[in-house]
């Protein structure tokens, strides 16, 4: 793994960007300004990511803290004289919900890493064995996949790349994606309708991996076909 | 170079299906029925084994379709890429309902054109209603050369995996078995329903369709001369009102120029029918994957109507997330399939651009060229003085 400090490479295309404005004059036309415009906006998401486990959280230790809250509360609400059964029934099938939820977040979070290819159109954010999460960079808010058994969503908050994912009985997943420098980080959210959500962040660095020396192009009757022939590509 | 083919795309979709189909195998899913026109079902195409006489064959032109259809799968991000395959349906399902006329051996010839033609004696107009491996509807409009009307239609058809049992050679190994189109009898309706529409029709409505067509050609090389010879009723129906002498020399002149026009079109009929051979089989197997993404989602469809469980429990949860991320999976496929579809179309589609727009521009200035080159030609042959510098000029780029 190489760790390198230079500065943000977004930032280091937004200059090239710039200069290039600037050489282009008054040639450019309106839809090449505001096609460099957009991407001045987004941050530079592509390249390699690999998980660093020091800074991420740890799940366990989330849902102990999430579960504590949730004791804390219902604590709380006894000492104020509401013994009702139904409330501490309400803690435990909250402390039951908040589990599950953990465990899911765990789950979809496993991958130690991933790999994001970013255009000026479009992002995709590739992780081993899951589909990959697909946004165009130019939209807003943007509908990507609906099925009986999930829709998605994207957009971008300021410069987060937001994923909102609606699965089956009432439960939603959202992931939050945000770049400085060499880190990433992801923030997923479990919520379900009635009680509490569990969030779980993680932290990803760059990392250069060996190039395979490969350009492959997909086909429909041969898969990807890949060949020699090769310009890196983030 | 090196070339190296991972078999990930079609093998993963395959593998997917059959983990998703394993428990529906004894009770194959069927597309369900969707709003629209009924579909056609099984049709026998009435043939001929003695073609009409020559004399009263009507020559056909099928202009490329229109497209109406929308993808729900569509997204920003790959909208361009289900545009394309769009687009090339456009001009490859007027070849197969080119084909199944020919085969029919009821007409005289049958062209695909890039748009109206003056010189033709009944001409199909057809836009894409919708188009998946698992149903094809399509608006099929004909129209005779005095402006009547004798088709005016939706057909609908449905393909099921007897259709794709036929499965042509994925990896190209040995030779390909030649598929049906899976949708043969919405064309074999069209036809049938042409037939009927001029077996209403007698001999000498037929004769006078062909002598309108050919004047119509005539008057629009040489409105002066031939316009008087149609009345028009004000809605735009022709009518002979009189023929020009068997003998005489401008009709023989326009004859000839008839005859120098269908060879032009003949080419540009050509270029579409090469375009259809080229991606046939490639079509085929997309229609093959679009056929078992339908019956997936139909799948997934009923599997979720069954299965309302609490959120409380991770195993739930964790059920329908798998469900969730496979049928993103598939989709990103199927997505993925699309994007190979046509990356591999593209030589063809290009080859078909290069040759019909050419380098005397798009297929319509080339028609207005043909055209004010037929004219020209026309006037000089008939006396009058043939000015400008477009004689050299090519019509068709070689």
């Amino acid at each position: 793994m190489i760790h390198t400090t230079h500065p943000p490479l977004w930032s280091l295309s937004a200059i090239a960007l710039l200069a290039a404005l600037w050489l282009h004059g008054p040639q450019a036309s309106a839809g090449d300004a505001e096609q460099l415009e957009d991407r001045l906006l987004r941050p530079d998401f592509g390249g390699h990511w690999e998980k660093d486990y020091g800074r991420s959280d740890h799940w366990e230790q989330a849902l102990h803290r999430t579960v504590q809250q949730v004791h804390q509360q219902a604590q709380l609400q006894q000492r104020r004289g509401d013994s009702h059964p139904t409330a501490i029934s309400s803690a435990r099938r909250q402390t039951r919900a908040i589990i599950s939820k953990a465990r899911l977040a765990e789950m979809i979070t496993r991958p130690d890493s991933v790999r994001i290819v970013q255009t000026g159109e479009l992002i995709r954010i590739e992780r081993p064995d899951d589909a990959p999460l697909i946004c165009s960079t130019r939209e807003t808010r943007q509908a990507t996949f609906d099925n009986v058994h999930g829709s998605e969503s994207c957009g971008w908050s300021r410069d987060q790349l937001v994923f909102d994912i609606q699965l089956a009985e009432g439960v939603s997943i959202q992931h939050r994606f945000d770049v400085e420098g060499e880190t990433l980080s992801m923030l997923t959210r479990v919520s379900s309708r009635g009680s509490r959500s569990f969030d779980l962040r993680h932290f990803f660095t760059r990392y250069e991996p060996r190039s395979s020396g490969l350009e492959c192009v997909q086909t429909l009757t041969q898969g990807q076909v890949c060949s020699t022939h090769s310009r890196r590509q983030r | 170079m090196i070339t190296i083919q991972a078999q990930g795309g079609p093998w993963l979709l395959a593998a997917l299906l059959s983990l998703s189909l394993a428990s529906c195998a004894q009770n194959p899913p069927v597309p369900a029925p969707e709003p629209g026109p009924p579909p056609v079902g099984a049709v026998t195409l009435m043939t001929t084994a003695q073609p009409p006489r020559e004399d009263l064959q009507l020559n056909i032109g099928v202009r490329v379709f229109e497209n109406a259809s929308q993808d729900l799968r569509t997204t920003p991000v790959n909208e361009t890429t289900f545009a394309r395959i769009r687009t090339m349906e456009t001009h490859y399902l007027p070849v197969v309902l080119r084909n199944t006329l020919m085969a029919s051996n009821q007409w005289g010839v049958v062209r695909v054109l890039p748009e109206d033609d003056p010189s033709v004696d009944l001409l199909i107009r057809g836009t894409i209603i919708e188009s998946s491996g698992a149903s094809l509807t399509l608006h099929v409009q004909a129209t005779d050369s005095s402006g009547r009307e004798w088709l005016d239609r939706v057909y609908s058809g449905r393909a099921y995996s007897m259709h794709y049992q036929q499965t042509p050679s994925a990896m190209g190994d040995g030779p390909r078995e030649e598929m049906k189109d899976p949708f043969l009898d919405v064309y074999a309706q069209i036809a049938n329903d042409l037939l009927t529409a001029k077996t209403e029709r007698t001999e000498r409505d037929i004769e006078t369709l062909i002598h309108i067509s050919e004047l119509n050609h005539a008057a629009d090389l040489s409105p002066d001369a031939f316009d008087a010879m149609l009345g028009s009723d004000g809605q735009g129906r022709l009518s002979l009102a009189r023929l020009p002498a068997g003998n005489d020399p401008m009709l023989a002149r326009v004859a000839a120029m008839r005859e120098r026009h269908h060879i032009f079109i003949d080419t540009i009929d050509e270029y579409y029918d090469a375009l259809y051979l080229d991606v046939k089989h490639l079509y085929d197997l997309w229609r093959q994957y679009s056929h078992d993404q339908v019956v997936e989602a139909q799948t997934s469809r009923r599997r979720a109507r069954n299965s309302m469980q609490s959120a409380d429990n991770f195993e739930v949860l964790r059920r329908n997330y798998d469900r969730y991320r496979w049928a993103k999976i598939f989709e990103q496929e199927f997505v993925g399939l699309a994007a190979g579809f046509v990356n591999e179309t593209a030589p063809a589609v290009l080859e078909l651009n290069r040759r019909v727009h050419g380098l005397a521009g798009s297929v319509e200035e080339q028609y207005a060229q043909w055209r004010e080159l037929l004219r020209a030609l026309f006037e000089l042959e008939t006396g009058g003085v043939f000015q400008g510098d477009d004689d050299d000029r090519l019509p068709i780029s070689p």
